[in-house]
């Protein structure tokens, strides 16, 4: 079976200087939830500007290609990708306050996606956005759909745009950090929302997210990032349970699990150093500064990623056992 | 042992349009010299407004806060000797440090206002200061802007410290963070802890955070404290429904602890 | 980042006062002095190159001089206004309550008024002349930038910079002083150039309606006194009204141009 989403070689800029993204190849498979996990100024979240082609105007694409069933999102028309986005491309974002009009009732926002997209009358478009709203689970839609955003809590607008996201019912749903602003338990049925609507609707899901938590909770495959490059992929169960790259390995340790031992020294097990800032990235392994394993031919190139009893990793050691 | 922070009744109380709304209600709760208080809520919840009511910085309607048996809820507020005992660490280290003056000068900051030690001493001990919470010495001439947002937070520590308080009131001091970088600040506040016997009552909406770093828990929800004790019985027998539905929703980073 | 109009209003202002730092040894003699002919044309006689005004005196002399009395009293009284509505701002915004109700009721009441009108009944009870123009000048002008500068202190009171202050105890008028007002400085320092231009155009308008110094040459002194010979020889009032135009253009780009150079840190940061 052919990929729905393919990205080869991506690369991204900024203009006339720092590279964001280097050379980031990975695919999602129809009805498949890839986590893409990382901390902040991974490229995360650019690599969901990029396929979207809503990068903003200071960052440009520098090569690669996005196939999505058959077409080259890297080339298609500003038009093509306008009809793609919203009707075979769904977009959540983490901030439903800003994602939506504040000047707009949440059933017109909903109605606006289907007349569009779908061609449908005013009325019938309403009468479909308050059964999409009855859909994500909000209480007394006819009622609700009247509202405007800031009269709502932040669980259900985040409900709202993912009423917005699936409307059209598209293959694939690009989800950038959904749930971070939202309280834990809030998190927990929003997730359980977004899961049960893509068994439904088979759409893919790309979730986009710092939480291994939440990685763990609702993903089959994890990408995980690291200064712009993918450090390590594979199924989140085996990744999980056997991280061959240093970096993934630290990130599930630092994570809070009070399930877990806890450190000889200290209270969580730390990754020493920081995220180096965008252009001041180290030559070869971007993550050596700050590796225990580290050592001089780590300088020479970008790690290439090997095959592991995981999936991939980009660490010289990756074959040679369980990450440190 | 006597409790160093003791919070009898309180409630803080704020008008809207639509009557009162009740941030706080008929809280209790004590620290004790030494020990991490974690105090866990979703938002909304008033863990931040009783925060800043031990601090003053939100008047409080009722109720008592003694630190060290000595009553802070006076009509003048917390007095500055008082003051020189109890310290904030901020949430968002972005916003909690003044972008014009340079790192230097914000730890120094506290010793100014309490003239503490001669100029030449103050500026001694903010790079001891800085040296202690991890930060290199000579860093003291740069802006906050310049660091990273770990780095800011442990200019935020460094400046709680200055004045060698007993008690840290901590707000969400790493939800900002990166989970690498959040580790470093936790264990960080841990090893001040183990050295200068300092008590925290760090505030947070994770509670498996909570669980490891503090010795004891008060889960907060509408207002109230409905929950406290050791935070490992908690965590194994929560008594509280809100308890055991904050507990459940927790993300576990398993796969084989999958919830749905 | 394109800075040109910070770069043309600085060099507009910069050759303002050069012309009113060398007005006395360029023109030693008073301007006020017939020196020629009257009503002699722009390049007619070499000796006055911007020509001579009904009464024969030389109007780049005038130029030059004029400059000095307009910045002098739009500075001062631009300077006082400053002051007094930073103060009044910063204590009715970071006090808030009562105070600042108080406070803003007494702007209110001189915003209340016309400016220009208060401005006149104030220059009819005190007879005119510079102090008592300087004076009247900085009364209007206050109240604007009290409630700029009360805003400014309402929103970063609450910041938590200032508020990480409060918990080590430092006191109000120090929080004020080096916490806040070095970050509301930016927004001050557009006002109050704005504000000069304000007060130099006043003061001409005041003169041309006979209400300025007699004692003091003035730009809109040479306007109102040209305003008879508009017909023949309309450069008398071209030549000040030009000049004056050209200052209130300046100031404003330097006040845009500082308002797009400091503003973007002093709130992003």
């Amino acid at each position: 079976m052919t990929a729905l989403l393919e990205v080869d070689g991506l690369r991204v800029a900024v203009n006339g200087g720092a590279v964001v993204l280097d050379d980031l190849s990975f695919s999602v498979a129809r009805g498949e939830t890839l986590a893409i996990v990382g901390e902040s100024g991974c490229g995360k979240s650019v690599t969901s500007l990029a396929i979207m082609r809503l990068l903003p105007p200071a960052l440009r694409l520098t090569g690669g290609a996005i196939r999505f069933d058959g077409a080259d999102l890297a080339t298609v028309s500003p038009t093509r990708m306008r009809d793609l986005r919203g009707r075979r491309i769904g977009m959540i974002f983490q901030e439903p306050m800003t994602s939506l009009n504040p000047g707009l009732r949440v059933g017109e926002q909903i109605a606006e996606v289907l007349r569009i997209h779908e061609g449908l009358s005013r009325a019938a478009a309403w009468r479909r956005a308050v059964e999409l709203l009855d859909h994500v689970r909000i209480p007394d839609p006819a009622r609700r759909a009247m509202e405007y955003p800031h009269r709502l809590s932040g669980g259900q607008r985040q409900r709202v745009v993912i009423a917005a996201a699936i409307a059209c019912r598209p293959d694939l749903i690009i989800a950038d950090e959904p749930t971070t602003a939202l309280d834990v338990t809030v998190q927990a049925q929003v997730l359980e929302l977004l899961k049960s609507l893509q068994r439904e609707i088979g759409s893919a899901v790309i979730l986009i997210t710092h939480n291994l938590g939440v990685v763990a909770q609702t993903a089959d495959r994890v990408m995980v990032m690291y200064a712009g490059r993918k450090v390590e992929e594979g199924a989140v169960a085996a990744i999980f349970d056997d991280p061959r790259h240093p970096y993934t390995s630290g990130l599930l340790r630092a994570t809070p699990d009070p399930t877990r031992p806890r450190p000889a020294r200290g209270v969580l097990h730390e990754i020493p150093g920081m995220v180096p800032r965008l252009g001041a990235r180290a030559s070869g392994c971007a993550f050596r500064p700050r590796c225990a394993r580290a050592v001089p031919r780590c300088a020479e190139g970008v790690p290439p990623l090997l095959a592991t009893n995981s999936g991939l990793a980009a660490c010289l050691f990756a074959q040679e056992g369980a990450a440190a | 042992m006597t409790p160093l922070l003791s919070v009898r009744d309180l409630s803080c109380r704020y008008e809207t349009r639509d009557g009162p709304l009740w941030a706080v209600r008929d809280v209790d709760l004590d620290v004790m010299p030494g020990e991490t208080v974690g105090l866990v809520g979703e938002s909304g919840c008033g863990k931040s407004t009783l925060a800043r009511c031990i601090v003053g910085l939100t008047p409080a309607s009722g109720g008592s806060i003694r630190l060290d048996g000595e009553e802070l809820l006076t009509r003048r507020g917390p007095s500055l000797a008082q003051r020189r005992q109890m310290q904030f660490v901020f949430q968002d280290p972005f916003a909690s440090l003044n972008p014009r003056r340079r790192v230097e000068a914000l730890i120094r900051e506290p010793l100014d206002v309490h003239r503490i030690g001669t100029p030449a001493e103050r500026t001694r001990r903010a790079r001891e200061l800085m040296e202690r919470v991890g930060l290199h010495p000579d860093w003291g001439r740069r802006f906050p802007h310049e660091f990273s947002g770990g780095q800011r937070q442990r200019i935020g520590i460094a400046r709680a410290l200055a004045l060698s308080p007993r008690l840290i009131i901590c707000d969400e001091p790493v939800s900002a963070l990166d989970v690498s970088v959040q580790a470093q600040v936790v264990n960080l506040l841990d090893a001040l802890q183990r050295e200068l016997g300092v008590a925290y009552l760090f505030i947070s909406h994770d509670l498996a955070l909570v669980e490891i770093f503090a010795q004891r828990v008060a889960v907060m929800y509408q207002g109230r404290i409905v929950e406290q004790g050791s935070s490992a019985e908690i965590w194994r027998n929560p008594s509280h429904p809100f308890t055991r539905t904050l507990i459940e929703a927790i993300p576990i980073p398993r796969v084989d602890q999958r919830s749905f | 980042m394109i800075r040109l109009p910070l770069v043309i209003g600085g060099l507009i202002v910069l050759a303002l006062v050069a012309m009113a730092a060398s007005a006395g040894w360029i023109f030693p003699d008073d301007p006020m002095t017939m020196v020629a002919e009257p009503l002699l044309w722009p390049g007619q006689d070499p000796a006055f190159p911007l020509g001579t005004d009904s009464l024969g005196r030389d109007i780049a002399a005038g130029i030059f001089h004029g400059a000095r009395a307009s910045l002098a009293i739009g500075f001062i009284s631009s300077s006082a206004a400053l002051a007094l509505g930073t103060l009044v701002g910063a204590v009715a915004g970071y006090r808030g309550g009562r105070v600042d109700d108080g406070l803003m009721r007494i702007s209110e009441l001189f915003q209340a008024i016309p400016q220009f009108m208060l401005i006149i009944v104030l220059l009819v009870i005190f007879r005119p002349s510079v102090a008592t123009i300087i004076l009247a000048i900085s009364i209007v002008g206050w109240p604007a930038i009290a409630r700029l500068v009360r805003a400014e202190f309402i929103v970063l009171r609450e910041r938590e910079f200032v508020q990480s202050c409060r918990v080590i105890g430092m006191s109000g008028p120090a929080i004020m002083l080096t916490q806040i007002l070095p970050n509301a400085l930016p927004v001050l320092i557009v006002s109050g150039t704005i504000q000069v231009a304000t007060a130099i155009l006043m003061e001409a308008a005041l003169s041309f309606l006979g209400l300025g110094d007699p004692n003091l040459l003035t730009w809109g002194g040479m306007i109102g006194m040209g305003r008879d010979q508009l017909r023949e020889a309309w450069f008398v009032v071209a030549v000040p009204g030009l000049a004056l135009l050209i200052t209130a253009l300046g100031l404003n780009l330097l006040g845009d141009g500082l308002n797009d150079l400091l503003d973007p840190r002093g709130r992003r940061a």
